[in-house]
């Protein structure tokens, strides 16, 4: 096939309204998928070729470094003396211009030899997170070290209190209180930041109709989800991903049963949210009387250290009604964000919900990557939301927080809705043989999900890297469930081994996402 | 990233991908060495406040002519020559056994697609620039870039197919 569109599609250049026309195209015919997918997957292959690792000769590059400075310092003398030369010379020019009967002007030359640069930085235009958070500086217990931990205690009618302990390592500064149920509003204003005012609706509403809870901008606008699981989101355009805190925890015991059979799952049938949520995690949380909690933790990710990977634990004590998830991320610190798992149009559908109710014991694991600002952008990420470039830009105000994470929930028997915030820093992120037995553990399985559906970003960890942070990470692990995990990867490595080789080019690296 | 930065980051982290592009051109380590020696210094040389938005593109560009200087002034080694030396810097870490076969028989495939093609690889894969900044490298229009790396993968996808043979399950 001669079409260039595919390639166009699959390295990430096909934009604007070439590339909406190729999906409609994509979603009415399975060979033309089938074509993508094969393309995407020779991509996918020429990008994890063993990259070149001949440099310069150590000597070589010393010598080349100063010489390279020596260069840079002449050149930098060069433009001194010019900055002095140029006027003078000028002036010069002009008096024997002036001698001669000519017009002189020194005041108008001098000038242009000390024009200064305009180094002003832009003004920065704030935005207002939300009325109940307050002034982190006005918070100085919450050191930005260590866990958060929040409790909203039911209990307490109205102002939920912030039990933080200031001699526990807190990474982040947290804050809860008592408000309004969300609004459709809430949904729309967040994440993306126009002046367009939208309709308040109520909370009862957006239960009735779960599918209706996208943001309403983005529906207008034909803009693609954000929430959509496993893609990378550009922060500048979406910066809000919700997700539902509904996981069949099932779907671990299925793949399990293959892989033990020695059958390897179809990547498509692999969530990866389902099998980080199948374990329990001994989130530290011991306060009593918490009807919700909520336990951040970041580190790098272990199949790319240049991206961070962020825990979000959730962990409910009492019962919780039309509980909302949001994690709200920092475009001055965070370029990208992935949220792990989640893939499928299902999921897609699924995790723009409220989560009705929650029945302690309760907990639950989300997995974002992130891809910090400053940091190598995606090679073969699709430009999703180049279609909204008409939105404004707006100027991010670096708090240095990497994340804002919203609960929204009711007690049970009141109409009223409280809301946690919690914050976490880009500085409490830690390298990740610091985390936690639990976040290893659960990059470890994340990686493993990641491997089963032919992740292009999986090349990066070997099974073996997989199964050694697993095995570092089992804890006190009581029933053996970890341990079985262990194994289990060791039996999918082989597995995936034989059949990657056998079907190269059979199944695809990449589940390809379309609209509807 | 300040200016007196720039030069010891680009050198970080475009060394290997300079070299490994500048190989494709002169068919030879030292050469390409040579060449992205002589790019850097040329950084050296220039307002690099200016030059830093678009980096990359520009290291390509300056170190293609550098490769491209070399390979006129030296012996040209054949294809053959290349292919063995492919072989021989053979390091692979302990990857899975059909991992590497894979590779190796996706990178023999490469080396028999036209130079162009080769360099394009090259750009996109290791040196992470998009069609436009391949265009300002290679001098080529943004819609050949497409053309030409979309001709490249699908015979890539036609040779492999004709070649590959599943290996039999143990």
């Amino acid at each position: 096939m001669s079409d260039t569109r595919f390639t166009d599609y699959a390295l990430g250049e096909l934009t604007g309204s070439a590339r909406e026309k190729f999906e409609r195209e994509l979603a009415k015919s399975d060979s033309l998928q089938a074509e993508l997918n094969d393309i995407i997957a020779m991509a996918s292959e020429l990008d994890r070729l063993p990259k070149s690792a001949e440099g310069l000769d150590p000597k070589a590059r010393i010598d080349l470094l100063h010489a390279c400075a020596r260069n840079q310092a002449e050149l930098q003398r060069n433009k001194k003396l010019l900055r002095w030369f140029i006027p003078l010379g000028l002036a010069a020019a002009a008096s024997v211009t002036f001698l001669a009967g000519m017009l002189y002007r020194p005041s108008a030359v001098t000038e242009l030899g000390f024009m200064a640069r305009n180094v002003g930085a832009p003004a920065a235009l704030h935005e207002e997170p939300q009325t109940l958070e307050t002034d982190p500086a006005a918070n100085p217990e919450m050191e930005p070290t260590g866990k958060s931990k929040t409790h909203l205690d039911p209990s307490n009618d109205g102002l939920a209190q912030n039990t933080t302990s200031p001699l526990e390592d807190i990474p982040s500064r947290s804050k809860s209180k008592s408000v309004r149920c969300p609004t459709e509003h809430d949904f729309a204003e967040q994440g993306l930041i126009t002046g367009e005012s939208v309709s308040d609706s109520n909370l009862a509403f957006q239960l009735e109709t779960p599918g209706q809870a996208i943001p309403l901008k983005e529906k207008q606008k034909g803009v693609r989800n954000a929430t959509f699981g496993g893609r990378l989101v550009d922060t500048k355009i979406q910066r809000t991903s919700e997700y539902s805190l509904d996981v069949d925890s099932s779907g671990y015991a299925k793949i399990r049963a293959r892989i033990l059979a020695s059958e390897p799952p179809p990547p498509d049938s692999v969530h990866i949210e389902e099998l980080i949520n199948a374990f329990t995690y001994n989130h530290t949380e011991q306060a009593g009387s918490a009807a919700l909690s909520a336990d951040i933790e970041s580190g790098m990710a272990p199949w790319n250290e240049e991206h961070l990977l962020i825990r979000v634990g959730i962990r409910s004590q009492a019962v919780a009604e039309n509980v909302k998830v949001e994690a709200q991320f920092n475009p001055a610190q965070a370029a990208y964000f992935r949220l792990i798992g989640y893939e499928s149009q299902r999921d897609t559908e699924k995790s723009i919900r409220f989560t009705t109710k929650i029945t302690p014991p309760f907990e639950h694991t989300a997995l974002y990557e992130v891809i910090p600002v400053g940091k190598s952008q995606p090679k073969t990420a699709p430009k999703d939301f180049q279609r909204t470039q008409a939105l404004v830009e707006y100027q991010p105000v670096d708090t240095g927080d990497l994340l804002t994470l919203k609960i929204h929930h009711r007690p049970p028997g009141s109409n009223q809705c409280q809301l946690a915030v919690f914050r976490f820093e880009t500085s409490s992120a830690k390298s990740f043989n610091q985390n936690s037995v639990d976040f290893r553990f659960a990059a470890a399985v994340a990686a493993f999900g990641m491997k089963l559906r032919h992740s292009p970003d999986s090349a990066n960890i070997a099974w073996s890297k997989i199964e050694q942070i697993a095995q570092g990470s089992l804890g006190p692990d009581p029933d053996g469930q970890r341990a079985d995990f262990t194994n289990l990867v060791a039996k999918a490595s082989r597995l995936e081994g034989r059949g990657i080789s056998k079907n190269l080019f059979k199944t695809p690296f990449l589940a390809i996402q379309l609209i509807p | 990233m300040s200016a007196e930065n720039i030069i010891p980051l680009a050198i970080e982290r475009f060394e290997r991908t300079l070299i490994s592009y500048a190989k494709e051109i002169t068919g030879d380590i030292e050469s390409a060495r040579d060449a992205v020696q002589e790019t850097f210094l040329r950084l050296s040389k220039q307002d690099l406040v200016a030059i830093e938005p678009r980096l990359a593109p520009w290291l390509f560009c300056v170190c293609r002519n550098c490769a491209l200087d070399h390979r006129r002034k030296v012996v040209r080694f054949s294809t053959e020559a290349l292919d063995e030396e492919h072989e021989a810097e053979e390091d692979c870490p302990a990857k899975a056994l059909m991992a590497t076969e894979d590779a190796e028989r996706l990178r023999g495939l490469v080396s028999k697609l036209p130079e162009r093609q080769r360099e394009l690889l090259k750009l996109k894969f290791e040196g992470d620039l998009s069609y436009k900044e391949m265009g300002e490298v290679m001098k080529m229009s943004i819609s050949n870039v497409g053309v030409q790396l979309h001709e490249a993968i699908q015979t890539l996808r036609r040779l492999w197919s004709s070649e590959h043979k599943p290996v039999s399950t143990l």
